[in-house]
């Protein structure tokens, strides 16, 4: 009886959050599905319906699987950067014995800053004129580039820019997990005279596998639907170069106005995001469950 | 005892500190959020013209309005006259200003959801397919009509260029009034020309071949030009200028044709004596390369040269000529463009929006914007002396010269209607191909027609 009425109470104390999330989340959601089966081109008051005519026309469309392509290269591109890099500097600093918080109050740094200001600034930095980045190349005798204003370097351009602003938050998910590993096998290791090398390889990797593979699915997500950096720097050009979906989604629903293939971008995004974090989520959870 | 009394100490603590920080929470959101808040006890003149409009100009005295601005040289320079309009009307506006981007995407986003709480906004004309369509910009005709609210001789609508009442009726219904009028000229270091003896360009041969000669001589980069943001608009004017055409009057795409590739030719050379990087070039990356002196001229907006001999901003002040608008093989057409404000149709306050309006488009509002470096879309104001002295000569007539034929969009398009500016931002990202050197100009045009044909239908 008790826990009968336990439970109604707890019901009644979730139902506030529940309303509300059902008005922000799930209300768009479906009205957004709804809006994706109608055309838009008589306004939003008249819309007619046309079925799945709307995916037809933009999953058959040329610019769909450009932007498809720009997806996969700048998602890799990043997601690669920052665990990469977010590990490297993890073993890193997980060896230095002096000073540890300085180095990680300045690595954690780029997280705090807004995705808007470090487009801006990187995009100073990136001038090909007068910004700091060719003057440096230029003095030590490197040839210079055109970043992100150029139709062959853009791409990796907006990928650094992304990666600097994204690479503390793998690295300190597995900085901490690297913190919570046993000493004993590393000093087994040490006493059987493997290299610092081989100890990072046969024992620190496998033992953090389960974290990489969390920080992989966790920065996937973020840069598989990333937005403020492309927009602020490129707007998806120069011509179509740095053009992703997300971005595609965007100027079809607020420049064009055609809100109905906006949606239907977003929400096959949406569903490869929910695919791919499944096949992630469940390869981590088997991980630590062996 | 000792123990509760630094419990109670510490509580006493928290507390003010919470309301410390409550007050800063609180003054932070205000100034995140708030709109501009001024002054409204300052006495201001309001100019006596205003006396002479046969309307009640304080019929709605007590009420106030939002107004929303997107950061441009125009909301510069006609907000600190808005306490006039408060003065003559005793309508308070308040006011939100917010960078340019923001209002584009914002605009959209809250009017399609029906959450825009602005009364009055800028906007840009070729918006004005979508806004007519949804319903979302107020009807302003019947304002117009009204003898209540307008006086039609005062106001009179038709002093205003032919081409800026056309931008006012370009949707389904007639919604919005013009504010700027500008068009592309030819400005350039006079200082520059002297030195290596070239003389003002009067067609697109000589241009390139001035351009080839100022890079060559490395006193600075020959030319600057937009290849990014709304690089399209200047483009339209060398498209007409070389014979071409982007959509006829029949609708027929006429942008691969050999006038538009010839355009597209002659923008991707002159982009070679052009600072690197100029596909993230809109006009305000043009206006600081001739501001630090690192480009020698251009053919683009007039808006920027206000700006340039403007001693707080720039360093080339006074070294800076004009002319009109190069003749290429189909003629000197350059391009005219004007921006607008709207009523936003949700408004509570039709009657204080259209004053305001009214007031922020008249002839004695846009003279004070106009001596001020923003140029007006009134034909009376151009043979205005107090206007024209406060401009340079050369300056005044390469406008007049260049304002004679400039026209501001093609004559077709009409079928691709409210999916107009997917026509533009196509056309951008073409035109950045091409300067790229990724496809040739005639690749990169053909491929958009076949692009355009899709939306075009």
């Amino acid at each position: 009886m008790k826990m009968k009425a336990e439970k109604g109470t707890v019901f009644i104390f979730v139902l506030p959050t529940l309303i509300f999330l059902l008005l922000i989340f799930v209300y768009p959601l479906f009205f957004g599905v709804y809006l994706s089966l109608h055309s838009t081109r008589e306004g939003l008051r008249l819309l007619s319906f046309v079925g799945l005519r709307n995916y037809a026309t933009v999953l058959t469309s040329e610019l769909f699987w450009w932007g498809v392509r720009n997806t996969v290269i700048y998602t890799v591109g990043t997601v690669g950067l920052t665990v990469g890099l977010g590990l490297a500097i993890a073993v890193l600093l997980n060896r230095i014995k002096s000073a540890v918080w300085l180095y990680r109050a300045l690595l954690i740094l780029p997280l705090g800053v807004s995705p808007v200001v470090t487009g801006m600034t990187w995009q100073m930095m990136f001038d090909p004129l007068s910004g700091i980045i060719n003057h440096l190349l230029s003095l030590v005798g490197l040839p210079t580039s055109l970043w992100h204003t150029g139709f062959r370097t853009a791409m990796a351009s907006v990928i650094i820019i992304e990666s600097w602003q994204w690479i503390p938050f793998p690295l300190f998910v597995i900085y901490a997990g690297l913190q919570m590993m046993p000493q004993e096998p590393f000093e087994a290791a040490t006493i059987d005279g493997a290299t610092a090398f081989q100890q990072i390889r046969y024992i620190t990797l496998p033992l953090i596998a389960p974290i990489l593979g969390l920080a992989t699915t966790l920065r996937f997500i973020g840069a598989f639907r990333s937005f403020d950096i492309l927009y602020v720097v490129t707007k998806g050009g120069p011509g179509r170069a740095t053009d992703t979906l997300i971005l595609q989604a965007f100027m079809e629903s607020f420049s064009y106005y055609r809100f109905e293939y906006g949606l239907v971008v977003g929400k096959t995004m949406l569903v490869v995001t929910l695919i791919v974090s499944i096949i992630l989520v469940n390869k981590l959870t088997r991980q630590v469950g062996s | 005892m000792v123990k509760t009394n630094i419990l109670k100490k510490g509580c006493v603590m928290k507390r003010k500190q919470l309301i410390v920080a409550g007050v800063l929470l609180v003054l932070i959101a205000g100034l995140a959020f708030g709109r501009g808040e001024r002054d409204t006890a300052v006495e201001v003149d309001v100019p006596p013209e205003f006396a002479g409009a046969n309307i009640d100009w304080r019929q709605f005295e007590g009420e106030s309005i939002d107004v929303m601005f997107g950061r441009h040289p125009w909301e510069e320079t006609i907000t600190p006259l808005i306490p006039q309009f408060e003065a003559l009307t005793g309508i308070r506006v308040n006011l939100r200003r917010v960078p340019h981007d923001v209002m584009m995407v914002e605009v959209p986003a809250a009017m399609a959801a029906g959450t825009l709480t602005d009364d009055v906004m800028m906007a840009r004309y070729y918006d004005a397919g979508r806004h007519t369509l949804e319903g979302w910009t107020a009807e302003i005709s019947g304002f117009l009509n009204d003898p209540s609210l307008t006086d039609p001789n005062w106001y009179n609508f038709n002093d205003f260029f032919p081409g800026a009442r056309q931008i006012t009726d370009w949707g389904a219904y007639q919604d919005r009034l013009p504010i700027t009028a500008e068009a592309s000229v030819l400005i350039y270091r006079k200082d520059i020309y002297q030195e290596l003896g070239i003389q003002v360009p009067t067609t697109f041969d000589e241009l390139l071949d001035a351009a080839r000669r100022i890079s060559e001589s490395g006193k600075a980069f020959g030319i600057t030009a937009r290849g990014g943001p709304a690089n399209w608009m200047p483009f339209y004017g060398m498209v007409r200028s070389h014979g071409g055409e982007w959509v006829d009057e029949n609708d027929v795409i006429k942008i691969n044709t050999p006038g538009s590739v010839a355009a597209v030719e002659t923008l991707v050379e002159l982009a070679r004596y052009a600072p690197p990087g100029i596909t993230a070039y809109g006009w305000d990356q043009i206006n600081t390369a001739m501001m630090n002196g690192s480009a020698a001229q251009f053919i683009d907006a007039s808006v920027i040269y206000p700006r340039l001999q403007d001693p707080e901003r720039s360093t080339v002040v006074g070294k800076i000529g004009a002319a009109p608008y190069p003749i290429g093989p189909g003629g000197r057409v350059s391009n005219a463009h004007f921006w607008s404000i709207a009523m936003n149709a949700r408004t509570q306050k039709p009657g204080p929006s259209w004053l305001f309006m009214q007031w922020a488009t008249s002839p004695p509002v846009q003279k004070q914007v106009a001596i001020k470096g923003i140029l007006p879309p009134r034909a009376s104001i151009w043979d205005d002396p107090e206007f024209a002295a406060a401009y340079s000569p050369d300056f005044i007539d390469a406008m007049n010269v260049t304002m004679e034929t400039a026209v501001s969009l093609p004559p077709g398009g009409e079928r691709a209607g409210v999916e107009f500016i997917s026509l533009l931002d196509t056309l951008t990202r073409a035109l950045q191909e091409a300067i790229e050197g990724e496809k040739t100009p005639q690749q990169a045009m053909d491929d958009l027609a076949r692009v355009w044909a899709d939306i075009i239908r």
